[in-house]
């Protein structure tokens, strides 16, 4: 994968994590500027996976396995929907807790995905 | 104790995703294990199986309301520390029975630990939800 993509999201990832842990600590549900931050988010995954595509369809393949990193690439698109929606149900400040786990976890998979791009067996 | 927070809500909504996480990580490294390459280590992969299991019913039981479920998600809980202990130190023993990682190996240290925290964090809570369950 593309470095200077995957270090962006990596970076992404941890200013959310820390917004939401901040609003953790002001005891704030999840309110309208992590909204904003989940949309960030989503695009800017949507736009690694499209990049990742064009990748694969132009032959170059990924040294982990092409199984794997497409399982991690699709799996990538429903972690924030899916920690959004589980965090909006919960009106309190463990809401924003979940988006923290949410953006932890979003971090861990572009680090991943990278190791399976570049490394054998990984 | 009327404030007693239900299971699925305040910090439990945070151990519940957390338990998601487990569930769809070990489920996944699992399946691809079995499908690609069951017959390298075929205890290693059965025990990823299993441990999936364990997450998945942990989870769903964590989340649900209810006596049945509160009992449930203790045992699911309880067989996840002994599983991360039993596993953890039979890895660390005898590492050529384990040649491929499983999500308990060393105590779950591939996972930041995180495998071994997690069932003990969810027995703590358990444990302060059980007066908050409807009996009936």
């Amino acid at each position: 994968m593309i470095d200077a993509v995957a270090a962006t999201l990596i970076g992404i990832a941890l200013v959310l994590a820390a917004v939401s842990a901040l609003m953790l600590l002001l005891k704030r549900p999840v309110g309208l500027i992590q909204y904003i931050g989940a949309a960030i988010a989503e695009l800017a995954l949507a736009v690694q996976a499209v990049l990742a595509v064009v990748k694969l369809a132009d032959g170059q393949r990924p040294d982990g396995g092409t199984l794997i990193f497409s399982a991690y690439l699709v799996g990538s698109l429903f972690l924030i929907p899916i920690a959004t929606v589980w965090a909006r149900v919960e009106r309190t400040r463990w809401g924003s807790g979940v988006l923290v786990i949410g953006y932890l976890v979003m971090a861990v998979l572009i680090v991943r995905m990278q190791q399976i791009w570049r490394t054998p067996h990984a | 104790m009327p404030d007693t927070p239900a299971r699925r809500s305040g910090p439990g909504r945070i151990l519940i995703t957390v338990y998601g996480v487990f569930a769809v990580a070990a489920t996944s490294r699992a399946a691809v294990q079995i499908a690609t390459k069951f017959h390298e280590a075929p205890v290693a992969y059965l025990l990823s199986a299993f441990a999936a299991v364990v997450y998945i019913v942990a989870t769903v039981t964590l989340a649900r309301s209810g006596r049945t479920s509160h009992r449930i998600a203790v045992v699911s809980c309880s067989v996840e520390l002994a599983g991360v202990i039993v596993i953890g130190t039979y890895s660390l023993l005898d590492q050529a029975a384990f040649p491929d990682a499983t999500v308990w190996s060393g105590y779950g240290e591939g996972y930041g630990f995180v495998p071994l925290v997690l069932p003990v964090l969810g027995l703590l809570w358990l444990r302060r939800t059980a007066a908050a369950i409807p009996t009936g």
